[in-house]
């Protein structure tokens, strides 16, 4: 029999040591699960969009911007501290360019610093070099389609298929050394956020109205990973990589403009 | 046997300690709710307005297939495959079910829906569609690759919600003109369509199942939703 005392002084000590315990796998579990969907870093770097509006002759132009919020890591390494830990925080934003009809039709990895933004001109940088000429099959010119970007802390090795991507397209990173290419065997990491501007008509061509989203987070299949750098990796050997190719299927990385 | 009888503030003591610990695991099981099945991921819900308005510019669904439950389109000829449908199903403001409809898309792949021509053109009833809610629940096509069982969409059929989708609509508005001035003043804004929690087999999935099945059933063509164009 427990008497009162032991209650007292020892027993409610451990009631209440279990009762922490159990609060605080109760509350991991609470925050993996509501997280779960999107904090797991493959699935919080897969980011998507899409783009619409262009090639109407539209008086404004469609805006894309990605910020690396420093989350993996708050120093660059061209940050202007030697000393400054840790650094690693520089991300690749692997974009991804569609058609309407899933074909991938440009792809490219621009380097971000941590609290860096880069920039993106729809009709120039995004849609300005696509794999193929107009007319596409079912529509004449690219007016819209799905936007994906997934960051990672560097590219990987050279993609699976025959010829060997070197060279172009794959923005290095200054000084930092860090190589971005969107089309090798990268792993997925680190947390870019992004948003674009929509111009549509609204009555007739002369009056648009803009609009911006903010990329939503989804879930990363490794099928869907696979074939995008496999994808990105024979735009980039028929870019020319190899020395072959017409050059075309890249988008940009030099938009640090500040509109 | 615990002696409390005589214990003077135990039975306090054993109510917070029974209120922490309820607290806890309410805690785990709305966490385990909140995120417990790929249906958590297939359920999406938005709103529209001033559709069919003269004089309104039109209002924009679009969606796309983030490839998260595979990769590849039954076309590429791999796996896995990826290929979804979008079951839509339009409200109007009073809860009433005027549309539905199943729209393919691929991974990657993209579709946009006219407001006025795809979602609210053909309602079940003849009463003009302004206002209301949206609904998209995504799930695998049928065995052929399609989203339609004869001349019944997938959303009217008993699917497993599976999948995951993106959507965004755009809201359009009238701002108030200057004084003396004419033409009316248009605003433009873009929501995503937010994910929702939806029960596997819970009533709210049936319903929306039987609810389409019966409007694709007496609406003689009423009721149906279409797909859109090339995305503009």
């Amino acid at each position: 029999m427990l008497t009162t005392t032991t209650l007292n002084s020892f027993n409610f000590r451990k009631l209440f040591g279990l009762l922490a315990v159990i609060c605080l796998v109760s509350s991991v579990a609470f925050a993996q699960q509501v997280g779960g969907a999107f904090r797991n870093d493959a699935q919080h770097s897969y980011i998507v969009g899409f783009y619409t509006g262009a090639g109407q002759g539209l008086p404004s132009d469609g805006i894309m911007h990605a910020v690396n919020p420093g989350s993996t890591g708050g120093f660059g390494n061209s940050d202007e501290s030697p000393n400054a830990i840790p650094q690693g925080g520089d991300l690749c934003a692997n974009v991804y360019v569609f058609l309407p009809d899933e074909q991938l039709t440009a792809c490219c990895s621009c380097k971000i610093s941590p609290n860096g933004m880069q920039g993106w001109r729809l009709s120039v940088d995004l849609i300005g070099n696509p794999l193929t000429g107009p007319p596409y099959v079912g529509f004449p010119t690219i007016r819209a389609g799905a936007l994906k970007i997934i960051s990672s802390r560097g590219g990987g090795p050279a993609g699976r298929l025959p010829s060997p991507p070197i060279g172009p397209g794959i923005s290095s990173a200054g000084t930092s050394g860090l190589r971005c290419d969107a089309g090798s065997e990268y792993h997925p990491g680190g947390e870019l956020h992004a948003w674009i501007t929509h111009v549509r008509p609204l009555l007739g061509e002369t009056s648009v109205g803009v609009t911006e989203i903010h990329f939503e987070p989804a879930h990363l299949s490794h099928s869907e990973l696979e074939k995008l750098q496999q994808q990105c990796f024979a735009i980039n050997a028929a870019a020319g990589h190899g020395g072959v190719g017409s050059g075309r299927g890249q988008c940009r990385c030099d938009g640090l403009f500040a509109n | 046997m615990i002696g409390l009888k005589h214990a003077g503030s135990p039975p306090k003591i054993w109510l917070l300690a029974l209120t922490i610990l309820s607290v806890c695991l309410t805690s785990v099981a709305f966490g385990q709710n909140s995120n417990g099945s790929s249906t958590d991921t297939s359920y999406y819900v938005g709103y529209f307005g001033n559709a069919n308005i003269p004089g309104f510019p039109d209002g924009r669904l679009d969606i796309i297939n983030t490839g998260s439950t595979g990769g590849y389109s039954r076309r590429d000829g791999k796996t896995p495959i990826g290929d979804l449908c979008a079951n839509i199903y339009v409200f109007t403001s009073d809860q009433q079910m005027v549309e539905c409809c199943s729209c393919f898309v691929s991974p990657n792949g993209h579709i946009q829906l006219s407001l006025n021509l795809n979602l609210t053109s053909n309602p079940l009833t003849t009463l003009p569609v302004n206002a209301g809610a949206l609904k998209i629940v995504s799930s695998n096509t049928t065995s052929g690759g399609a989203c339609n069982v004869g001349i019944f969409s997938v959303a009217a059929t008993n699917y497993v919600p599976f999948g995951e989708l993106r959507a965004w609509n755009t809201h359009v508005r009238q701002t108030i003109p200057p004084v003396g001035t004419t033409p009316a003043l248009y605003t433009v804004t873009e929501t995503p369509l937010r994910l929702a929690y939806l029960k596997a087999n819970g009533s709210e999935i049936s319903k929306l199942q039987s609810q389409c099945f019966s409007v694709q059933t007496l609406g003689s063509g009423h009721g149906r939703c279409t797909c859109g164009g090339v995305p503009q």
